[in-house]
């Protein structure tokens, strides 16, 4: 059995809608800085870099990773998996102490999204030019067919989407990180503009900058600190284009079939088989409320077909597990960062260092990371306790 | 730490196509196309493959998020997936790593990069800072060029013209170059036949623990970021992966049969060689003539594309090696650098047994 591997050091800027006052490199140096003194480590006992920037277009500044993360000297690799970028690099890093390539890896995710004038444009040609254009296919458009799919299948309504967003947006004003954060009621949020019925504005994910770090580790540098262990990880890729998501015997489009497969494997490794009495809490890569309640099912908290009253106790606070006590992507999404935050957020709960957000006794985690229209998934399960 | 495989990690299939326009194949069919030879050649199927690793960068494929239309075509459907906005070879180190740490068994590896629909050279001259930068005009090809420009300041380089016709020579004999694209246009100092040939690029190989090819050594090596930082005429990051490849494999310069650098220009080429211990500094064009051991296909001159450049570069070693059939082990090393400019580098060294 490999030496086991945990989170040593966290690192995070505020998240903030533009840091016209900072280069990427000051944000990505912020983030270094901290996690490293959280780590007690110096710089020179990295033993490789991983960083996290996606798309590349998004910044305005091709590879700005390369000038804003990568050492001179150490071993460095770019990761790109849109959404779940950060949560890659994580993995990557993982990877890469297993295969005995180092002791020690930084993994840093920056984003820049601010600083360019056309990041919706951006992400709305990540669909397909001549089969999915046509139906005016946006990120957007995206999370609000499966929110119709999911009202006609089950009786959702519109309140379920505002209840949750209302949730992450009351528990983001805990999260000193989320700059602006605001409690929104219900009521608030269907007030808001509709973006794209039935999805409102408070429903969806702001524009957010900055950089997230953290310290990966092994051995007895990791024994010897507070020490955020993986417990398992998970990670699938599904097909392209929604409409062959629609049937097929795997799963629909709203059952999040790559998000379902990496939380097995990430459960079977960490020993997890009832979920919802053995985690403590849950950061979700969630950008959307609508997303946020399709990956209930898929991380086996409720059948699919329970999902209505499972969201109905999330808005009520009685279901018996902690979501988003971060605020989530809700709250602030840096888009190449967002998974790796969701990561840092729970290595800190489980390590007992989150603040005002801090989840009583919290001693297993769970992350996850989806990207490219929910195409990429990871599951990153952390804890208290050596594995 | 340079890597040495605690299981070993072999080659197990491979495939590349280098090609020019044609509008009546779409990327992702070429890019099916290459993976399924790869996998025929390991005699294997994707129901065997546990992960995809890939190499790819928005830019060049014209697409926000390329890996979403692509990663499919290379396999990713269901299974474990990540993408590298690095060099092929990255994703070669990355791809050994997954099954060293015995996170999979048998790792399917895939780079591409299509010039007739990706303006590469404007893709590069983005990464580039705005401000102290880009107002130069800098990007790749301009950053070869000045590399050129300072070796030529250094060193007499009689061996200028032998060396690029030997390069076109082998370049011409090769049976996998497009035969009619045309050499990017050069940035003086270089010369048309000293640059690369942009083409239609994709790679793959299917990584496992059996076969004939074994990877025993891997590194890594990274630069400083801004041009002016860095010793324009010389590769210190590629030298720190080549040196680490060299270190893990426990193996040596002289023992080389194969070696196949990653440049995009015959004078980049020539400093890998330098970089690798295989010629004194000055002497690279010279050791690139002498040797039809050292890039025998011609290297970038037979087809060229980032990010797919060193996985490329990887496929002709290994057609070297198995040509090699009376040299056992028969050893390559394989070098490529990523963007910005090669600011970052890996080197694999391949044994054959």
């Amino acid at each position: 059995m490999s030496d086991p591997v945990g989170i040593i050091g966290v690192g995070q800027t505020p998240y903030r809608k533009r840091n016209s006052d900072k280069s990427a490199g000051e944000l990505a140096r912020t983030a270094i800085l901290e996690a490293l003194s959280d780590a007690g480590l110096e710089p020179d006992a990295i033993g490789a870099v991983i960083g996290g920037v996606a798309p590349d277009a998004l910044s305005g500044i091709g590879d700005i990773d390369k000038a804003a993360i990568a050492m001179p000297g150490k071993p460095y690799i770019h990761v790109n998996t849109g959404g779940a970028t950060g949560s890659s690099a994580l993995l990557a890093a993982k990877t890469w102490i297993d295969a005995g390539r180092a002791d020690v890896v930084l993994v840093v995710a920056l984003e820049r999204m601010g600083q360019a004038a056309t990041a919706q444009s951006i992400f709305n040609t990540i669909f397909d030019p001549i089969y999915e254009k046509d139906f005016v296919l946006t990120t957007i458009t995206m999370a609000a067919l499966r929110a119709t799919m999911l009202m006609n299948r089950d009786g959702f309504t519109g309140e379920h989407w505002a209840g949750i967003a209302s949730r992450n947006f009351t528990q983001a004003t805990r999260n000193p990180l989320v700059i602006g954060a605001k409690a929104r009621s219900v009521a608030d949020v269907l007030a808001s503009p509709v973006l794209a019925w039935p999805i409102h504005l408070y429903e969806a994910c702001p524009i957010s900058e900055g950089a997230c770090a953290v310290v990966v580790a092994r051995g007895d540098i990791a024994r010897s600190r507070n020490t955020a262990w993986i417990h398992g990880t998970g990670a699938f890729s599904d097909t392209y284009s929604m409409g062959d998501r629609m049937h097929r015997a795997e799963g629909s489009l709203i059952e999040m079939v790559p998000l379902r497969r990496a939380a097995q494997v990430a459960y079977r490794q960490a020993g997890v088989t009832d979920p919802l009495s053995q985690l403590d809490l849950l950061e979700l890569q969630a950008p959307f409320a609508i997303i946020e309640a399709m990956a209930y099912p898929a991380l086996g908290l409720c059948d699919i077909d329970a999902n209505r009253s499972f969201v109905d106790k999330v808005i009520t606070a009685d279901a018996p597990i902690a979501i988003n006590p971060s605020g989530g992507a809700q709250a602030a999404n840096p888009v190449s960062a967002t998974a790796l935050v969701r990561i840092a957020e729970a290595a800190l709960q489980v390590r007992g260092n989150a603040g005002d957000r801090q989840v009583s006794d919290a001693r297993l985690a769970l992350a996850t990371g989806q990207g490219g229209a929910t195409q990429f998934s990871t599951v990153c399960i952390l804890g208290s306790d050596v594995p | 730490m340079p890597a040495r495989a605690a299981t070993s990690v072999c080659i197990e299939g491979y495939a590349s196509s280098v090609g020019e326009a044609d509008a009546r194949r779409s990327l992702p069919e070429l890019i099916f196309g290459v993976v399924s030879e790869a996998l025929r050649a390991a005699g294997c199927t994707m129901n065997d493959v546990d992960g995809v690793v890939i190499a790819a960068h928005d830019l060049i494929d014209g697409r926000s998020l390329s890996s979403m239309i692509t990663g499919p075509a290379a396999g990713a459907y269901l299974r474990d997936e990540i993408r590298v906005s690095d060099d092929g070879l990255v994703a070669v180190s990355l791809a050994a790593a997954r099954i060293q740490a015995g996170e999979a068994g048998k790792v399917v590896v895939a780079a591409w990069g299509r010039v007739s629909e990706g303006d590469v050279e404007r893709s590069s001259r983005v990464a580039f800072d705005p401000v102290t930068e880009q107002p130069l005009g800098l990007s790749d090809r301009a950053v070869s060029a000045l590399r050129a420009s300072a070796y030529l300041r250094l060193h007499d380089c009689p061996a200028r013209e032998r060396a690029a016709t030997e390069r076109r020579r082998r370049a011409e004999a090769s049976t996998q170059r497009p035969l009619r694209a045309a050499p990017c246009e050069a940035v003086f100092p270089l010369r048309p036949d000293e640059s690369g040939l942009p083409s239609d690029a994709v790679a793959a190989v299917v990584l496992g623990i059996e076969g004939p090819h074994v990877i025993t050594g891997i590194g890594h090596g990274t630069d400083p970021a801004r041009i002016g930082d860095r010793q324009i005429a010389q590769f210190d990051g590629a030298r720190r992966a080549i040196a680490d490849a060299f270190a893990g494999a426990g193996r040596t310069p002289a023992e080389l049969t194969v070696a196949e650098l990653g440049g995009a220009t015959l004078f980049d080429e020539a400093m890998l060689l330098e970089a690798a211990g295989l010629a004194a500094p000055g002497t690279g064009l010279d050791c690139y003539a002498d040797n039809a051991w050292i890039n025998h296909a011609g290297g970038a001159a037979a087809g060229d594309c980032y990010p797919c450049r060193g996985l490329l570069r990887m496929v002709d070693a290994l057609r070297h090696l198995d040509a090699q059939t009376s040299r056992r082990p028969a050893i390559a090393l394989v070098a490529g650098g990523s963007a910005v400019a090669d600011q970052t580098a890996a080197a694999v060294i391949i044994e054959a047994r």
